[in-house]
């Protein structure tokens, strides 16, 4: 140390490269450095989740909130000071509930709920899981609150619910359906066996016989009835159902359909009657004539065996690119609680019903399904014990088009 | 024209200083100054003898009342010890103290600066030994000197007594200048007639050492001559009227003007021979010094003789007429005379040293930073004589 008095008389005047006065400034800069680095990463780190986040203290007052929370409820940033935590709480919620959870998160219990919110701004509900935990921000005990929109997760929930019971009702619709059909078959069986075992009979007179023949006969159309009705159903449900375009003349389509009908509504004491008929029309329509022939076939066979007095009257009118359709009847009409469900597959207007008229409750669901296959759409207007007016409408040209009410 | 004797020091110099309250009742400030100063948790350091008088209860209400904890160390002895000093650290550490209040004398405000370098510097104290050595600041470090002359209390130097080597290490920092120093005048009453002699010749070598340092600077040099007229005028009052508050704060004042000239000009040959003599033989340091002063008066004189002129004028002593050896006698006798006054030994062999120790105190003399600022650079077999004309 002797040869050095020199160098080190300059570090004791102070002149030396550590010789200044303590200082906490550079360890401080660095510190503040890493402590504003640190909290530029926590905020991008907070804006950057998809849950909305809340830092808020024990009386509400929102001290942080990130982007997402902004969105979800519409709060600016400098608006903080307007609303509190309880702004976006629902009227429906229990603050008492809320509180607790609060308590139970400063002493360090967490938890998890699904919650009611609402929008600032809409007011709208808006479903959320919240999480909930404390800390201490800036010296003070604050809650996170960690908000996970529902509104989605919700709706799923509610469609899956819907979904469930649709199917359940589906299921249940198919067993009644099954109960139905078979007695449908059954009867016109128990008449075909019945009265073949008659046939045995020594004896018997002509008139006799050809009675029984015809009951036979009437029975087996009423079976091959159901059976093609069934296929028919079966091949829609299997999306095996194709559609042939022709061009069909509508008045030659409505004439059969009335020669066809009018002797079975004449025996009943019922005039059919087809409105707005001018002969030797010749307009067409560009459709499946046989889809076309069965719906109508269907709609004033239901209109004959549902109607007791009175009239049927059908026919169409031109209406924009479409063919506006109608079977109107005096009959026993639908209930209001039944009218949405008699286009539904294997429904019949209700149990009543059932016992009374035959039918496999098929015949709507099908003219509904070759309908909408063709482009149209079917709707009905009742009222019960005064009558149905059904009505369809058809396109013009099935191209590109579909004809809605 | 300007005359030789109007030439200015144009060197560089630097003067560093604490902030300092200087008053009656100074002490009631430490907790306002903790708080300032963002402390959680106070660590005092202080001694059993600080421990018998009403400052340290003080001290602590106010530290209270500033609604900051704290925690006492007194495990200090005379002439600090190293592993004083880690047992110190240990027990900031433990606490999780976060600034440091030093109440006691030059050993406890050294301690209190040994405490505080490795607390942040994380190594053994005596790695820090030498001149501008410490890489980190201590924590903020508040002193209240209950003694007048070490002036530890504004000084860049900590003496650490290296227990297990028997020497003491000279530390120089400007880091370890403290934050704030709370000079009291009132609290030097509870010193007795000795301990006032010693600190007081304490702070005279400070003011001699400072003003003859190569080192010194104009401010410094004002400083120390006026520390010099006020001990030499109110020491042996002050010895002799243990309670007069007047003469104990002159004292304590020259003890501040002292300190500040030495803490930036240093010091000299009489602390690297003390320095050896506190380490080997665990004597007082004032004493020492006071035995120490004349000889290194009479080994320096020559080189810095105008110096000497000028303290001499000072001290009043009659020099018109003399030539330089005549004043350099009549400063000698003087000092002698002054340390007689005050009960002071007049050499090392009443302290018990040994000519056999010379050597060894020699050798450990030699290497003190102190040398360093010495007038007259000195070698080892200098300091042996030294030490023997002062037996």
């Amino acid at each position: 140390m002797t040869e050095n008095w020199e160098k080190y008389r300059e570090k004791i005047i102070g002149l030396g490269e550590g010789s200044s006065r303590k200082s906490y400034y550079p360890e401080l800069q660095d510190k503040i450095n890493e402590l504003e680095t640190s909290k530029n990463n926590l905020l991008t780190i907070i804006n950057s989740i998809s849950d909305a986040l809340f830092i808020h203290d024990q009386s509400g007052k929102i001290l942080l909130l990130n982007k997402r929370a902004q969105e979800l409820y519409q709060i600016s940033e400098n608006e903080l000071d307007k609303f509190t935590i309880k702004d976006i709480n629902s009227i429906k919620v229990d603050y008492n509930q809320l509180y607790r959870i609060w308590e139970n998160a400063i002493n360090g219990i967490t938890s998890i709920f699904e919650w009611t919110t609402v929008s600032i701004k809409t007011h709208e509900e808006i479903p959320v899981q919240v999480s909930i935990n404390s800390t201490i921000w800036n010296g003070k005990v604050v809650l996170i609150a960690i908000v996970r929109d529902f509104t989605e997760r919700k709706k799923y929930e509610e469609d899956l619910i819907e979904a469930r019971m649709k199917a359940e009702e589906h299921d249940r619709l198919k067993s009644a359906f099954l109960a139905n059909i078979s007695h449908e078959i059954r009867t016109p069986m128990n008449g075909i066996l019945g009265f073949a075992e008659l046939l045995k009979l020594p004896n018997l007179t002509n008139d006799e016989m050809s009675g029984y023949i015809q009951i036979i006969e009437h029975s087996g159309e009423r079976m091959l009835n159901i059976i093609n009705n069934l296929m028919d159903i079966s091949k829609i449900e299997s999306g095996q159902m194709k559609v042939r375009y022709s061009d069909v003349i509508i008045e030659e389509q409505l004439n059969y359909i009335y020669q066809f009908f009018n002797p079975e509504a004449e025996k009943k004491g019922l005039s059919l009657l087809k409105i707005g008929s001018i002969p030797g029309n010749s307009m067409k329509i560009h459709t499946d004539q046989e889809k076309l022939n069965a719906i109508l076939i269907n709609l004033i066979k239901n209109a004959i065996k549902f109607c007791n007095q009175g009239a049927i009257e059908f026919g169409y009118t031109v209406s924009g690119k479409c063919f506006l359709f109608f079977v109107k009847d005096t009959g026993i009409g639908i209930s209001k609680e039944n009218i949405q469900n008699i286009f539904q597959r294997f429904l019949r207007g209700d149990h009543e019903m059932s016992a009374k008229y035959e039918g496999a409750g098929l015949g709507l669901a099908i003219v509904k399904a070759y309908i909408d296959m063709l482009g149209g759409k079917i709707w009905v207007e009742s009222k019960k014990g005064i009558g149905s007016q059904f009505f369809f409408t058809l396109p013009m040209t099935p191209v590109n088009s579909v004809c809605k009410e | 024209m300007n005359t030789n004797q109007d030439l200015i020091q144009l060197e560089l110099r630097k003067f560093v200083a604490p902030e300092y309250i200087f008053g009656l009742k100074a002490r009631l400030s430490a907790g306002n100054f903790c708080h300032q100063l963002g402390g959680r948790k106070v660590l005092i350091v202080t001694d059993a003898g600080v421990l018998r008088t009403p400052w340290l209860k003080e001290v602590e209400e106010s530290i209270i009342k500033s609604g900051i904890e704290h925690v006492v160390f007194s495990s200090v002895s005379p002439n600090p010890r190293d592993y004083e000093i880690m047992l110190g650290v240990d027990f900031y550490r433990e606490n999780n103290c976060n600034i440091i209040l030093a109440l006691g004398g030059g050993s406890v405000m050294d301690a209190a600066k040994g405490i505080g370098i490795v607390s942040t510097n994380h190594r053994h104290i005596s790695e820090f030994e030498g001149v501008d050595r410490i890489e980190r600041p201590m924590p903020p470090l508040i002193c209240i000197p209950t003694t007048g002359g070490t002036a530890a209390d504004v000084s860049q130097f900590a003496i650490i007594n290296n227990y297990s080597k028997k020497y003491k290490m000279a530390i120089i920092s400007k880091s370890v200048v403290p934050d704030v120093a709370l000079i009291d005048p009132e609290v030097l009453t509870s010193m007795d007639s000795f301990l006032t002699a010693c600190t007081g010749i304490d702070a005279l070598s400070h003011a001699f050492e400072a003003y003859v340092s190569n080192a010194s600077s104009a401010v410094t040099d004002l400083y120390a001559l006026e520390a010099i007229r006020l001990i030499h005028s109110n020491l042996l009052f002050s010895y002799q009227n243990l309670n007069d508050i007047q003469s104990r704060g002159k004292m304590m004042l020259a003890s501040l003007y002292a300190g500040l000239a030495f803490s930036n000009a240093s010091l000299g040959c009489v602390h690297s021979l003390a320095h050896s003599l506190g380490g080997y033989l665990d004597l007082p340091h004032g004493e020492c010094n006071a035995i120490l002063l004349p000889h290194v008066v009479d080994f320096n004189f020559k080189s810095a003789s105008e110096k000497y002129i000028q303290i001499a004028k000072t001290l009043n002593l009659p020099v018109s007429g003399l030539n330089n050896t005549q004043i350099k006698n009549t400063l000698i006798d003087h000092l002698k005379n002054f340390n007689h006054s005050l009960g002071i030994h007049s050499g090392l062999s009443d302290k018990n040293v040994k000519l056999d120790d010379i050597p060894i105190l020699s050798v450990k003399a030699i290497k003190d930073p102190c040398n360093a600022t010495n007038p007259k650079p000195p070698v080892k077999r200098d300091l042996e004589v030294i030490y023997s004309e002062a037996m």
